[in-house]
């Protein structure tokens, strides 16, 4: 399906718990459950300005979630995907990007229990002087299982494009299992790209630190996690799905 | 001594089969600065730490705070009661302010005394002991003890300390990382809170320097996994004119 933004935007009224407009902005806040439409094709227009707040999660079925976007030129496009402790959940999303384009892609994966997340997230650059960032933290408990694909893509004959890739992982358990594929695709000589990944897994100093100053065990967990997610929630702008967030580590 | 409030009893100690610490027993009393001191790998930040609350599974004897055996508890319930160890290598925490941190803390002991925390009491407390510690007033923005100098994370144990109040301080090598002027700052600060509180101090170091700063009332020789000797002030002195291996 592939529908205007406006048309966008009519069709996720609907399903939205919020829908906020702020400062000449579309902002809007998604939260996703099993009735949205897996499938979209969205086409951003000229010097549009978007940013999706989505909170997805917590749901015993499969969400399984293929999203196009296309950027036409002098558009600007920010996303927040909180996915939070689904049993199953597999996202596909693209993204093409045309001249002059901003785009921003923060993923946040909160995994639990036996939770399962396939994620695929490519920005592809077909245009030029367009700037793209992916940045995304993780954090594991128990047996849960995350497979995250980042991929940028500089197609051929583009120019002056910037990109970056970071991945920020915090492992809570050795029963947990992460695979993360940081790809930078550059087809083009005029780029600048840089990646940056780390991965953590909590040590029991750590824990044992804030035990010594009362925290009992969980209550310390939830302050490292707190703590490795500082970096995310304080680049969200949206205090209601700020909120939202904080709720659910 | 005044009463005692910690004894260590025959306490023994295996770490992948090793023995760390062999029938240790040691006493500390109210109100009093006592030295634990050793070599580097005799047991004393082991020996801390099992104090503190850390769990090892072969381990065997006895540790009572005010007659509670602390064997039995989580580390967290031994702070509670008033016990605190300051790290020799304090873990960073990135997106944790100091002054969030300090205020989770204060605020969780006020609640279990079932006092209030008031914001404002806690905030200028929080600038006079930045001062007390000649640390600038943003310092409490930063993140807990995250890229912070080695001196500077030690000022920081020192502040939990002052916003906690508690009635035992071990302080696992306080003197590392800290120049000389910030030693006397630290240590004057230490033995103010001492003072004012009545609280007992257990320092822990290799280093008899720190001696002529604090003046204890006890030394404690530990090596091997044992105490082998046990003074005053006098013998901090001793170990500082003969060396630990003379002394064995």
């Amino acid at each position: 399906m592939t529908t205007s933004l406006a048309d966008f935007l009519i069709s996720i009224s609907t399903k939205t718990v919020d829908n906020v407009i702020e400062f000449g902005e579309i902002k809007t806040l998604l939260s996703i459950d099993e009735e949205l439409p897996g499938n979209w094709e969205l086409t951003l227009p000229e010097k549009s300005n978007l940013k999706l707040y989505i909170l997805s999660g917590n749901m015993e079925n499969l969400l399984n979630i293929n999203w196009r976007i296309v950027q036409k030129n002098n558009s600007s496009l920010e996303i927040f995907w909180v996915l939070n402790n689904s049993l199953t959940t597999e996202v596909s999303l693209e993204i093409e990007v045309f001249d002059s384009c901003q785009t921003i892609l923060n993923t946040l994966i909160l995994a639990r229990d036996s939770s399962n997340f396939s994620l695929n997230m490519k920005i592809i650059h077909l245009g030029k002087k367009s700037v793209s960032k992916q940045f995304s933290k993780t954090v594991l408990e128990d047996n849960s299982v995350i497979k995250l694909t980042q991929e940028i893509e500089i197609a051929k004959n583009t120019k002056n494009n910037m990109a970056n890739l970071t991945n920020k992982n915090l492992i809570l358990s050795s029963q947990a299992a992460l695979s993360t594929k940081p790809i930078l695709k550059i087809k083009s000589k005029e780029v600048e790209c840089g990646h940056e990944a780390s991965s953590l897994i909590l040590e029991e100093n750590e824990l044992f630190y804030f035990q010594t100053r009362g925290f009992t065990k969980k209550e310390a967990l939830h302050l490292t996690k707190v703590g490795f997610l500082n970096e995310f929630v304080s680049k969200i702008d949206l205090i209601c799905f700020k909120d939202k967030v904080l709720a659910s580590i | 001594m005044n009463q005692t409030m910690l004894v260590v009893e025959d306490l023994s100690l295996k770490i992948e089969g090793k023995e760390v610490l062999k029938n240790l027993n040691l006493t500390l009393g109210n109100n009093s600065i006592s030295f634990l001191m050793g070599q580097n790998g005799a047991g004393k930040s082991t020996l801390a730490q099992v104090i503190a609350g850390k769990k090892f599974s072969e381990i065997t004897g006895k540790i009572e705070f005010e007659k509670t055996n602390l064997l039995s508890l989580e580390a967290d319930e031994i702070s509670k009661l008033g016990v605190f160890l300051s790290f020799q290598n304090p873990v960073e925490v990135s997106g944790v302010t100091l002054v969030s941190f300090l205020r989770d803390i204060r605020k969780k002991q006020l609640s279990l005394e079932k006092k209030e925390f008031l914001s404002g009491e806690f905030l200028a407390e929080l600038k006079s002991n930045l001062s007390k510690l000649n640390l600038s007033e943003d310092f409490y923005k930063r993140d807990l003890n995250y890229s912070l100098s080695g001196g500077e994370k030690k000022k920081s144990e020192v502040l939990q300390i002052l916003t906690l109040k508690p009635k035992l301080v071990i302080l696992d090598e306080i003197d590392s990382g800290l120049d000389v002027d910030s030693l006397k700052i630290v240590t004057g600060v230490l033995k103010e809170y001492q003072k004012k509180s009545s609280c007992s101090l257990l320092f822990i170091t290799h280093q008899s320097r720190l001696a002529s700063l604090i003046s204890p009332h006890k030394v404690f020789l530990l090596q091997d996994g044992k105490i082998t000797r046990e003074g005053g002030f006098e013998l901090a002195l001793e170990i500082q004119e003969k060396g630990f291996k003379k002394l064995i």
